[in-house]
């Protein structure tokens, strides 16, 4: 069995792709469009990471899986993200943090700074 | 676009000043609530964009315009920085090196190199924008499969931090990873972005960072910036947090930065906002007391006002020109002392690139005259020629040789004696250099209510025919007007377009003593009849004056013109030619005669065909 590493939107679409198999793609989009506002481009660029995994197939434009729900989810394993965004964001946006990652040495300074924090007494 | 280009590039310099400020202040006022900083990034921002801005004698700007908007046409490029001792090091090299060169030919390099730099410029802008706009459409493509998860809250795979996306509709976007108490953080802090409108201010600010890309100092602005904005938002969070919630905060800032799979350490780039500095200020937060914030409200003020406005506008870096205004006399007369000196100062001006043996004249119409202490100037406009005769031609006239027509600005020190009479010494003879030049001298020398009689060229032809005038009494030439010789043409139509194959005969008679009368006919064969002549003397005859006229239309020589006395039947006057003493000789009696009459008509010369004129007796 595949280890197979999903995202939360991932999932959510699995979801309706098991809830509705055998299933047109055509039709798959539309659900997609009334359910989660997805244009059409985006539920097929969703469609083909899913059936690279391994997860979906889409043969002559019927789409289904080919694993099911139940066997997924048993095997379900910590989630990490791939494919994800890799450039660091622009500088006009407005975001949490931006930059993608710091030195453990860092991490480390900022780790033992917090828990100071917590352990003084006011 | 140059003109915006330099415009920008003023505004530039003049923010620059208020970067420098608003660091120094930031740097002092640590204690400050960040908004506070923001907000004076914002009056950064108003000076980067506004081209107009009030005037006030509290401004600490040192120049309202560091580059002059002209300078291409400046004879003498210069800034003014308002720091002498940048202006004194840097404009000499820069006269020296991008001024116009000796040469009338040579161009300002400032004419090429400012056109280049606005290029240039703008070049940049587009290279940012395009940049600005695919990272833009690239977020949005990785953010279209998201979750939403509450009104305007999304959730994605393919994104690792959060962001908010959007300008009318901003969007937050969250990781899907996400979970639990970070979450609750991470969303109050993007909403307190939102509520702060920092999805706005943020690419306005890049949009200006963009038109002043090549301003340093800028570009630190907006890197400062990008950090107040992260901190007035986590200031605004964690407002009413307990500690036990700080602590929770900052974890959320560090597992969004250190994610559990390890990722080499990147340098702090453009932009991005150091953790640890945040973390730091999130534990060590603390209520802002009054005292803090009235300092800060009182310094900001106070910056608005030194920084945001500008050196009342003096008079801008005036030539001696514009200062004669004030100094300029109603009596446009020059008194004679000043004539002779203006006129001698001339004449020494244009001294060295005189031909030998020529003529110098010129005539100067007065424009305006300044009189300042010990010091008079005039500015005049100034036609001279250099003439030297030309004999080729029956009559002589004057050959122009080279002439010149200026407008100048001669400057004398006026020494007055005990006597109260003045003398003039002549301090400093300034024209204008030519071509495009030209107009830029003019305006920085001549006080601005005579510049633009200082452009009228309408008087050229006068004053050129003046100079004309001038040479010809002092040769002693005389000028037949084109008008006059048309006149003579439709009086005496007879006597013009004659054949000079064989010459041209003058009949002279006398009516009386000193009256002199003449006639002139093709010399064919030197025995005019009465019958001939009869008709064109009971006309009148030409008077001296008309003769001359008439024979200056023929190319001919002086001696292929015969001149022949003849008695006019009736006239009672003999003239000397007729009467011979008694001994002497006829031929020198007549030839004294001829000769005489010679030098009337051209002024002199003797020709052995007078010895030879004669009179057909009837």
């Amino acid at each position: 069995m595949r280890d197979l590493e999903l995202g939360a939107v991932q999932e959510r679409f699995a979801d309706i792709v098991w809830a509705h198999e055998p299933i047109p793609s055509g039709e798959l989009a539309k659900i997609c469009e009334k359910e989660l506002g997805w244009k059409r481009p985006t539920t097929y660029t969703v469609l083909r990471k899913l059936c690279e995994k391994g997860l979906l197939e889409n043969k002559e434009g019927i789409v289904a899986s080919r694993i099911s729900r139940e066997t997924f989810y048993a095997s379900k394993s910590e989630q990490i993200i791939e494919d994800s965004y890799r450039g660091s964001l622009p500088a006009f946006v407005a975001a949490f943090v931006s930059h993608h990652g710091i030195s453990e040495a860092e991490a480390e300074e900022i780790r033992q700074m917090i828990d100071a924090f917590r352990k003084e007494e006011t | 676009m140059s003109a915006v280009f330099l415009k920008i590039l003023n505004m530039s310099i003049t923010a620059g000043w208020l970067i420098l400020a608003v660091i120094l202040l930031r740097a002092l006022l640590k204690k400050a609530p960040k908004w506070v900083f923001c907000l004076l990034w914002g009056l950064v921002a108003l000076r980067l964009v506004c081209p107009v801005s009030l005037e006030s004698v509290l401004s600490l700007i040192p120049s309202r315009e560091t580059i002059p908007v002209d300078i291409v046409q400046q004879q003498a490029p210069a800034i003014h920085s308002g720091i002498s001792l940048v202006d004194k090091s840097l404009n000499p090299v820069i006269s020296q090196t991008l001024g116009p060169g000796e040469s009338v030919t040579s161009a300002n390099p400032l004419q090429v190199l400012i056109p280049l730099g606005a290029a240039l410029w703008a070049a940049g802008i587009l290279i940012l924008l395009i940049y600005a706009f695919i990272s833009y459409t690239k977020l949005r493509r990785s953010v279209a499969a998201g979750l939403p998860l509450e009104k305007h809250v999304y959730v994605c795979d393919q994104i690792k931090a959060p962001f908010i996306l959007g300008f009318f509709r901003p969007r937050i976007y969250l990781p899907s990873s996400l979970g639990g108490e970070t979450l609750k953080h991470v969303l109050a802090h993007e909403r307190a972005h939102l509520r702060r409108r920092d999805h706005l201010w943020k690419p306005l600010g890049f949009l200006l960072l963009a038109l002043h890309w090549f301003n340093p100092l800028c570009w630190l602005a907006y890197i400062l910036l990008c950090r107040d904005i992260e901190g007035a938002c986590d200031e605004k969070v964690i407002r009413d947090m307990d500690r036990e919630q700080l602590a929770d905060y900052s974890q959320a800032l560090l597992d969004m930065s250190f994610p559990r799979r390890r990722i080499a350490a990147c340098p702090l780039a453009f932009g991005e906002v150091g953790v640890k500095e945040r973390v730091k200020g999130v534990l060590n937060y603390k209520k802002p007391a009054f005292w803090v914030l009235l300092a800060a409200v009182l310094a900001s003020g106070a910056l608005a006002v030194c920084l945001m406005t500008d050196p009342p506008a003096k008079a801008e870096s005036p030539g001696p020109g514009a200062e004669d205004e004030a100094y300029l006399i109603e009596d446009k007369s020059l008194s004679p002392k000043l004539n002779l000196a203006l006129f001698s100062a001339i004449l020494e001006h244009y001294q060295s690139g005189r031909m030998p043996g020529s003529y110098f004249t010129a005539v100067y119409d007065v424009l305006g005259i300044a009189e300042k202490e010990d010091i008079a100037r005039v500015y005049a406009w100034v036609c001279y020629g250099e003439f030297s005769p030309d004999d080729s031609t029956l009559f002589r006239e004057v050959k122009l040789e080279s002439a010149g027509h200026f407008c100048a600005a001669v400057s004398f020190k006026k020494n007055v004696d005990i006597d109260g009479n003045a003398e003039y010494e002549l301090l400093e003879y300034w024209e204008p250099r030519e071509g495009s030049l030209l107009a830029g001298d003019i305006k920085a020398k001549f006080p601005p209510s005579l510049v633009d009689q200082a452009f009228d060229h309408s008087g050229q032809e006068a004053r050129t025919q003046r100079c004309f005038q001038a040479a010809r009494e002092a040769l002693r030439v005389e000028y037949f007007a084109p008008g006059e010789i048309e006149a003579l043409r439709e009086k005496y139509p007879e006597y013009f377009d004659l054949s000079t194959a064989k010459g041209l005969e003058v009949y002279v008679w006398q009516m009386a003593a000193g009256a002199y009368s003449f006639a002139l006919l093709p010399g064919t064969d030197r025995e005019k009849t009465w019958d001939d002549l009869l008709p064109l003397a009971n006309k009148g005859g030409l008077s001296l004056r008309e003769t001359k006229a008439i024979l200056s239309t023929y190319s001919i020589k002086q001696e292929n013109v015969v001149i022949i006395p003849w008695q006019h039947p009736a006239s009672s006057y003999i003239a000397d030619y007729w009467i011979i003493p008694q001994n002497g000789d006829p031929a020198e009696v007549r030839m004294n005669y001829i000769s005489r009459i010679r030098r009337m008509i051209f002024g002199g010369g003797y020709y052995l065909s007078d010895a030879f004129s004669w009179y057909a007796a009837p």
